[in-house]
């Protein structure tokens, strides 16, 4: 692909002590549009990954670009900053303030990122309304305090959240793994349609590799890294 | 991102919790609210006090020391050491700089009231708080030998009225072995409370003071009393030999200081002039120790509260790891949750502060009647001041400070968190 990848990761390693490392990635990119599916046992750093690439963590060396930006090279308030205005993240569950309304939670980015709000053409209020309207939760639900919802029902606030403002690359840390079999597929489908209409790319991540078919790639995280990566490369 | 968005987030954080949040600003609002309370006592204390007699320039007693001069002439402690002669009240009531002098003679009580001897002048002349005067709640002033006008409180307590007979005792204490059982005494006013030692004395005529001491030699009685009986005593006139203090007003206040000189060298016998404010103000210093103790222990109160917001905070901390997670993966900064938690603690203690405040005037307020009756109220506030407001700020401002430490703490654990939340 010839435009600019949304992320790119090179040469970065990590670790959180001294003298062990956990990452050791050559080369990483996602590109525009593009969903990667990112399979990894557990404890192999799939979560940390996404603490590099959120920009909490800072790579022992090597360069994290988002867009364009790189993210080694900012101050950590501008990495803050850089975070909201280009991720959308979804964690696995509990997702949700509790003491915020459903659409209070979906809004949320707008609250931190210029960007993100400007990027509606509405109010984040009605565009969180519509979006999680569109993920298939009734106006019945939009009222109910966020605790009392399903956990797949969070699970869809959270991806309206993640997409509310249209977001470069979403982000996806086994958002399925508390989901039930067919309720992990439709939420997949659903979660890709709407991140289409946005145009965001999607990198996920899960232990589950039956989910790979859903996505335009899938990578396997002790390829990227580890002792296996030289084979694979 | 507005400070308005982090406050708002804050205080929807906080209403999630809002059991805990609620016993913690009750417990901040207790300690501000005793704090402000023995604040604005002692302030309040302290003008009272130093008004317990007001406009009356001098107090001219026997030679002794001021201070125990002002405690027997005006606050009924303690025993007066010499008497001064008629003949020298006569001739400074005569003075051309005094504009008016009250008598007082003490000696004699009743069931531990002290009875004070004396003329209308001292109704005329007595002031207290911001000028206010002696007024009769019942009843009138002692017209014949045996009236006598009791104090609000001696009534209440004693549970008398106008009409009620009474008999005094010989000496100060409460209870007298050698008493004026032979001349009774019949109520004729009752005085309104006036939240002074003036609520605990009762007041007879300067004549009533010679007439029962009558016959009398050495402070016991002689045969020769028995035949002063109230009807022959009533034909007699009746002019004390000697009195114990007298109250004086110069004609005008410029002259007080010179007057002072004057009486202090009396040439005749040993005086003593006291400046009552003055004294007022010694006699406070010597009580206000107490009341600084008690302002240090309300201090450290409101640092217990203070460290409860702490701890309440502190403890919240970890089951708050997935919030600040979730903020932190929506864009918020490090500034962000340590703004969120220290206005969190600064919120707490402002409406606990607050509270307390509204409390305090509140019930102020509610118990003002019952108060005014024994206490003299002038000196405390209505309405809270800038003191009160001082308070607020510097409790909330402590309380943000103290807030930094858990908000760095949460600043540093969201850090190691990463972007995962893990439970
Ligand atoms: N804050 C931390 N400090 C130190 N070590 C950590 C920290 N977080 C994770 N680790 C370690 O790093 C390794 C990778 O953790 P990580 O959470 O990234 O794994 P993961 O691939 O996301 O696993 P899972 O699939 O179970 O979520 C683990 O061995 C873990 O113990
Ligand atoms: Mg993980």
């Amino acid at each position: 692909m010839s435009a600019e990848p949304v992320l790119s990761l090179q040469d970065v390693t990590f670790g959180y002590a001294p003298g062990d490392t956990l990452i050791d990635i050559d080369r990483f990119c996602v590109a525009p549009g593009e969903s990667v599916f990112l399979r990894g046992a557990s404890g192999t750093g799939k979560s940390t990954l996404l603490g590099l690439i959120g920009g909490i963590l800072v790579p022992r060396s090597g360069r994290i670009s988002l867009c364009g930006t790189d993210l080694t090279t900012l101050s950590g308030a501008k990495r803050d900053a850089a975070r909201v205005d280009h991720l959308g993240i979804i964690f696995q569950q509990f997702n949700l303030l509790p003491y915020l309304s459903v659409l209070g939670n979906a809004a949320l980015p707008c609250r931190f990122s210029a960007r993100r709000r400007r990027r509606l053409d509405m109010s984040p209020d009605t565009a969180a309304r519509k979006l999680v309207t569109a993920l298939g939760l009734t106006d019945r639900e939009l009222d109910r305090p966020v605790s009392e919802l399903s956990v797949g029902q969070q699970q869809r606030v959270a991806v309206a959240r993640a997409l509310i403002g249209g977001p470069d690359l979403i982000v996806a840390d086994e958002p399925t793994s508390a989901l039930d079999h067919d309720n992990r597929d439709r939420f997949i489908t659903l979660l890709d349609a709407q991140r289409k209409r946005f145009g965001s790319s999607l990198l996920f991540v899960s232990h589950d590799a039956t989910l790979a078919g859903h996505f335009d790639r899938a990578v396997d995280m002790a390829e990227l890294t580890g002792p296996e990566k030289a084979q694979a490369a | 991102m507005s400070g308005f968005t982090i406050i708002r987030l804050a205080l929807r954080s906080l209403w999630a919790r809002r059991m805990t949040a609620l016993l913690t600003i009750l417990s901040i609002a207790t300690a501000v609210m005793l704090f402000a309370a023995v604040e604005s006592i002692r302030q309040g204390a302290r003008t009272s006090f130093e008004r317990t007699i007001t406009e009356t320039d001098l107090i001219v007693g026997a030679r002794s020391s001021p201070i125990n001069l002002v405690l027997y002439s005006v606050f009924q402690i303690g025993n007066p050491t010499n008497n001064v002669t008629w003949a020298t009240y006569e001739e400074i009531a005569a003075r051309p700089d005094v504009g008016w002098t009250v008598p007082i003679s003490l000696g004699d009580s009743h069931r531990g009231y002290r009875v004070v001897g004396t003329t209308d002048a001292y109704f005329a002349h007595y002031r207290y708080g911001r000028s206010q005067e002696i007024a009769l709640a019942d009843g009138v002033l002692f017209d014949d030998l045996f009236d006598v006008v009791l104090g609000a409180q001696v009534a209440r307590e004693l549970d008398y009225r106008v009409g009620t007979t009474l008999t005094l005792s010989h000496g100060l204490g409460a209870t007298s072995f050698v008493n004026h059982d032979d001349k009774p005494f019949r109520v004729t006013g009752v005085l309104a409370p006036t939240g002074t030692p003036v609520d605990r004395s009762l007041y007879v005529s300067l004549g009533a003071i010679e007439a029962i001491h009558m016959g009398w030699q050495d402070g016991t009685p002689t045969p020769m009393s028995r035949l002063a009986t109230p009807e022959r005593l009533r034909q007699m006139r009746l002019t004390p030999e000697s009195i114990t203090a007298i109250l004086v007003g110069a004609k005008s206040r410029v002259q007080t200081l010179r007057l002072q000189r004057d009486l202090n060298r009396y040439a005749s016998e040993p005086l003593q002039a006291v400046i009552p404010g003055v004294a007022l103000s010694q006699l406070w210093n010597i009580v206000s120790v107490v009341e600084r103790a008690l302002a240090a222990i309300a201090g450290f109160v409101v640092a217990v509260g203070l460290i409860g917001i702490l701890t309440s905070i502190l403890t919240s901390l970890n089951e708050r790891r997935r919030e600040m997670a979730i903020l932190r993966s929506v864009g918020a900064k490090g500034r962000h949750i340590v703004a969120l938690l220290v206005s969190e603690a600064s919120l707490l203690a402002m409406i606990g502060a607050g509270l307390g405040i509204a409390l305090l005037y509140g019930g102020l307020a509610l118990f003002r009647p019952l108060l005014e009756a024994r206490f003299n109220m002038g000196g405390i506030a209505r309405v809270p001041g800038l003191y009160d407001l001082g308070v607020i700020a510097v409790v909330t401002g402590v309380a943000a400070c103290l807030g930094l430490i858990p908000a760095l703490l949460a600043l540093r654990r969201s850090l190691a968190d990463g972007l995962s939340v893990r439970f």
